[in-house]
């Protein structure tokens, strides 16, 4: 109680300061958000009573700028943290701070700060509050940018582990020359490269003589693009870094990813290909889950916003993959016999993952060809969105697809794979200029895992401010236990603030965002969150 | 925590918003347009017009609909005085898609990249879609998510800043 006294003597002041105008002294900016979840005992979900009946995760950001100048800090609460996050705190603290200048040649960062280095293969520190991933570095960030094609950045620093730092440190330096700028050859052909070192450093303090504490990671880049293609390449070597989460593999890291893509009027081409190969790389050892993670290794599918698509949700290999996804996109244009008033937009996506040809294996190593794929599926998405707006007041979108889940590989232990067919049919009834009526019905056919699922939603909106909805998840079709996962609730929006409350049931399973995923335990209860920016 | 910690945190949370004003400065930052130029906000944001900065990512339902919505809506008014800024914040996963797909659903409107979130966080967008309308480099109004009917909200905004300004 005395923590929260505490937090809320620090929102009061800070906000009414927030008020004053600074003019020529600067600006204050921010953000603040809570999410608050009573928990109800409900046997018909199996889900663990939590021994405090709330949860609340709390955030409030303050940004100070007076032209090349900036300050902030961010102030957490967790009274306690909800369930499922992958830490539990009863805590509160002034957890980041950062000074900053930032000229158009030079850059200074001294304490909390993010940063990626390329697609994130190699470095990458973020935050994403829906998973608990922060790994924020606090230490030094240098940017220099000598000449308009040459780009340079330093860091050294500890990432945040929960509320604390992890015990190793980060040494790291990118930079990037683009040998054709856009602008410069006064056409749309740019091409440039880029390599980056990232250097972890973590006190050994075990029998080994020979164990190395530094990890080093290189990594170099390309991108080229013109009016219609772009192509775009990275490749990434670790050193032997063995530790818990990658089962202590002494293997060296390796990565590549290779994107191509086209675009010509109403038409559009993605390819991603990429290869991973002992890639998991932490500032701590002994760390697990989605904690102080140095590099970004997203699933390169397609993230789904649908309920029922999210069941059978891929998570990056790390310890070793080769796939890819592929994407089309086509427009119908509007006015022709297809297209009609309005046109159709139509997107096609395929993914695939296999687990790396291994041709001999230790129980701390294996050999693999670079090039071809295991026989083991990980996973498999086929699927097809189409997008018609039939008149002014009714628009339609439908979703086909079609998932493989290797549940054993993306979620540990060992279980049956998974087939499964998804049917979306989402209609929006525009009855006026500003209310609208939005149905979804939604239907996963599986004779694996829980079988079958059938989903259904209404949501009732008034613009600007007000939307109310109710939703149904049915699980059925496999055993005599079926189950529904009910929710409703509304939202109330004005400006940057939104209040939303609901009350319902949480299927226990991963939750994915980004391609990052965490799994979260079943609950029920009554949610209440707030958002806000100013 | 108990009910009175609910009491206190929700009055607080009330308090809060009840009484903090929009943004009012423009903070500049680089951003980068879908064939890889760095630009800065304040060079991309056309001062003789209001200007309209949307948040999205491809992966976001409600984005694109709401970039549908606006993109018809300026198919229909071709009012010269309003510019539509579009900043991606797909990050690594997704962002080889915003080419594509920005090119097979014709949006004219600009598209830059945020995919590091820097711009994101600098603005401190925590939901996606955010709209943001700029005025004279001042912000004037903020919107966070989008439901059917919020883009006829928007372009009486819009109007009555045109109105206003007498641009």
């Amino acid at each position: 109680m005395r923590k929260l006294t505490l937090f809320i003597l620090l929102i009061v002041p800070f906000h009414l300061f927030a008020q004053i105008d600074f003019g020529k002294f600067g600006n204050i900016s921010g953000s603040f958000e809570t999410n608050n979840q009573l928990y109800v005992k409900d046997i018909g979900t199996n889900a663990v009573f939590p021994q405090d009946r709330i949860g609340s995760n709390n955030y409030l950001k303050f940004d100070y700028r007076l032209q090349e100048f900036s300050a902030g800090i961010q102030y957490e609460a967790y009274l306690p943290s909800l369930q499922g996050y992958p830490f539990i705190l009863n805590e509160t603290k002034l957890v980041q701070k950062y000074f900053s200048y930032q000229e158009r040649k030079f850059g200074l960062t001294v304490g909390n700060f993010y940063e990626q280095f390329g697609s994130g293969l190699v470095f990458r520190s973020w935050e994403n509050r829906q998973l608990g991933i922060n790994n924020a570095m606090e230490g030094v960030s240098i940017n220099l940018k000598p000449t308009s094609n040459l780009d340079f950045k330093f860091i050294y620093g500890k990432q945040r582990k929960n509320f604390e730092n992890s015990d190793g440190t980060v040494r790291a330096v990118d930079a990037n020359w683009r040998i054709i700028n856009p602008s410069q050859a006064n056409n749309e052909k740019s091409f440039s490269v880029g390599a980056s070192l990232v250097s972890r450093y973590q006190q050994y303090t075990g029998p080994d003589p020979d164990f190395k504490p530094t990890a080093n990671a290189f990594s170099g880049r390309l991108d080229y693009s013109n009016s219609y293609h772009t192509v775009s390449a990275e490749c990434v070597v670790k050193s032997k870094d063995p530790h818990a989460a990658n089962l202590q593999n002494i293997n060296t890291g390796k990565a590549l990813l290779v994107n191509y893509g086209f675009t010509k009027k109403n038409l559009g081409f993605n390819l991603n290909l990429r290869r991973l190969e002992n890639m998991d790389f932490r500032t701590d050892r002994n760390a697990d889950q989605s904690l102080v993670l140095v590099n970004y290794i997203p699933a390169l599918t397609k993230q789904q916003e649908y309920y029922l698509s999210n069941i059978y949700v891929y998570n990056a290999q790390a310890l070793g993959e080769t796939g890819g996804q592929t994407d089309l996109y086509y427009s119908i244009p509007k006015n022709t016999k297809l297209g009609g008033k309005y046109g159709m937009s139509l997107t096609l996506n395929y993914s695939r993952y296999h687990a790396l040809p291994i041709t001999s294996q230790t129980a701390t190593s294996f050999e693999s060809s670079f090039l071809g794929a295991g026989k083991q599926l990980f996973y498999s998405d086929i699927n097809l969105s189409v997008k018609k707006k039939l008149s002014a007041k009714w628009t339609t979108s439908y979703l086909l697809q079609q998932i493989f889940y290797n549940k054993s590989v993306v979620e540990g232990g060992n279980y049956a794979s998974i087939k499964s067919t998804i049917v979306v049919a989402d209609v929006l009834y525009k009855y006026a200029p500003k209310k609208a009526i939005r149905t979804e019905l939604q239907h996963l056919f599986s004779k694996q895992d829980k079988g079958n699922w059938m989903g259904i939603l209404a949501e009732l909106s008034y613009a600007p401010h007000f939307s109310v909805f109710a939703s149904d998840m049915y699980n059925y079709g496999i055993s005599n236990k079926q189950i529904h996962y009910y929710n409703a609730g509304g939202s109330y929006t004005t400006g940057p603030h939104k209040l939303l409350l609901s009350y319902g049931r949480q299927r226990a399973g991963l939750v994915c965002v980004g391609g990052v995923c965490r799994l979260l335990p079943a609950a029920t209860g009554l949610n209440i969150s707030l958002t806000s920016n100013f | 925590m108990n009910i009175k910690s609910i009491f206190l945190i929700s009055f607080s949370f009330i308090l809060f918003v009840a009484t903090i004003s929009a943004q009012p400065g423009l903070p500049d930052m680089p951003l980068t347009n879908l064939h890889g130029t760095t630009v800065s906000l304040k060079t991309a944001i056309d001062t003789t017009k209001i200007t309209i900065i949307s948040f999205w990512a491809t992966w976001c339902l409600p984005c694109i609909n709401e970039l549908d919505a606006l993109q018809e809506k300026l198919d229909e008014t071709k009012n010269p005085l309003f510019q539509l800024i579009a900043i991606s914040t797909d990050e690594a996963r997704t962002v080889q898609k915003v080419r594509p797909m920005v090119k097979s659903r014709g949006w004219n409107f600009e598209i830059y990249l945020d995919e590091s979130n820097e711009v994101k966080r600098a603005f401190n967008v925590s939901n996606i879609p955010f709209i943001m309308m700029v005025n004279e480099g001042k912000i004037v109004y903020q919107k966070t998510g989008y439901v059917p009917g919020d883009e006829a909200v928007l372009f009486e905004k819009i109007n009555q800043q045109i109105a206003a300004t007498k641009l």
